[in-house]
């Protein structure tokens, strides 16, 4: 400030200039971490995503048995519920109190792009429908998925076979179970896992082998 | 209106503003340029630092993905070499991964006691040795699991 008559037009067209170059710098700098944020946080929520998927194919295909029910007709049937889009199945489950129980019940679904885990201590029979995982607590285990499918190995002689549905009258559990899920933005991943032990020359009991 | 509530014209009040900005100024002391420096250097650490954290952020979940896959990967080509013996080779169904081979062999188990044989009558105790490997060849993962085998299951 020369003399008291204020700021001349220079000075304020030179400070405001500089303002404004800080500021489309600084703006610039704050939308850079933005992004680099946002994506970290995508990034994180994906692999979330993945591990839990990874824990609860881990807890219930691995400890998948066979389980049975009579049904309306006072016939023995398998609770197994094998679809390309969904399965219901149960598994040994660790005894946290006595009410629980050793055996607890898993239906994955797909319900408005979401994979949605229910989970019910008393068995989802099939023969009730879509309706069985009613009373079911439910989590969401990974969201914006576009698609998801089951696949379901049987061994036919001593090969190992695929199949996109499961016989609901049989009345074992097949002996690897097969999730594909395929999110929104085009990613896409498989899990694989053998039921109750299943192995080359193992299995859970004794099975019909399916012609 | 100034503070009194009279009306007074555009001028008036910017000399007024004028005058009360620059007797705020001579209050208080002026910035000098060591201080100017040091605040710009302040915020140019503090602007670096969050660039920084971001850029290690986005390295460590890279990384920690590059691990999870690695390992996913390994565990579906070990799940299926269980299910369906070493010498088979798992479909891309099974396994879709592109750029990675996936390979089974079988070895005799190590570390038994002394005196233990590893084959009883038609059962062998084995080992499956599973390895992962890049496009060219880069040994990626490997794992090791003992295994009851008939002794034809070569």
């Amino acid at each position: 400030m020369k003399n008291n008559d204020g700021y001349t037009l220079l000075e304020m067209v030179i400070a405001v200039g500089i303002f404004t170059m800080v500021m489309v710098i600084a703006s610039m700098g704050m939308v850079a971490i933005q992004k680099t944020w946002n994506s970290i946080a995508l990034q994180n929520q994906k692999i979330r995503s993945l591990q839990v998927i990874d824990s609860v194919v881990d807890s219930a295909f691995r400890n998948a048995v066979p389980f049975a029910w009579t049904d309306e007709n006072n016939k023995s049937r398998s609770v197994f519920i094998g679809e390309t889009d969904r399965v219901s199945l149960a598994y040994r489950h660790r005894i946290n109190n006595v009410d629980e129980g050793g055996i607890r019940f898993i239906s994955l679904s797909l319900d408005n792009g979401c994979l949605v885990a229910a989970y019910r201590k008393t068995p989802m029979l099939p023969w009730d429908g879509r309706t069985n995982i009613a009373h079911a607590e439910s989590e969401v285990l990974a969201e914006k998925i576009s698609s998801m499918s089951f696949l379901y190995a049987d061994r036919k002689k001593q090969d190992i076979s695929w199949a996109s549905g499961w016989d609901e009258n049989s009345n074992d559990i097949p002996l690897a179970i097969q999730i594909k899920v395929e999110w929104m933005n085009g990613d896409s991943e498989v899990w694989m896992r053998r039921t109750a032990g299943a192995g080359l020359r193992e299995t859970y009991g004794v099975r019909v082998e399916k012609k | 209106m100034n503070f009194n509530g009279e009306f007074i014209n555009f001028r008036e009040a910017l000399k007024i503003l004028n005058f009360k900005l620059r007797a705020a100024m001579k209050a208080k002391a002026k910035f000098t340029l060591v201080e100017v420096v040091v605040a710009l250097t302040v915020l140019g650490f503090a602007v670096i630092s969050a660039s920084a954290m971001c850029s290690q952020s986005v390295n460590r979940i890279a990384k920690a993905k590059a691990r999870w896959a690695n390992q996913h990967m390994i565990s579906q080509a070990a799940e299926y070499f269980l299910l369906a013996g070493a010498n088979s080779q798992p479909p891309s169904e099974i396994f879709p991964y592109k750029n990675v081979r996936v390979s089974c062999s079988v070895v005799n188990a190590e570390g038994l006691p002394a005196g233990v044989d590893a084959v009883s009558g038609q059962w062998r105790l084995a080992t499956y040795e599973i390895s992962l490997a890049g496009a060219s060849g880069e040994k990626l993962n490997s794992l090791k699991i003992d295994k009851i085998i008939q002794v034809s299951d070569q």
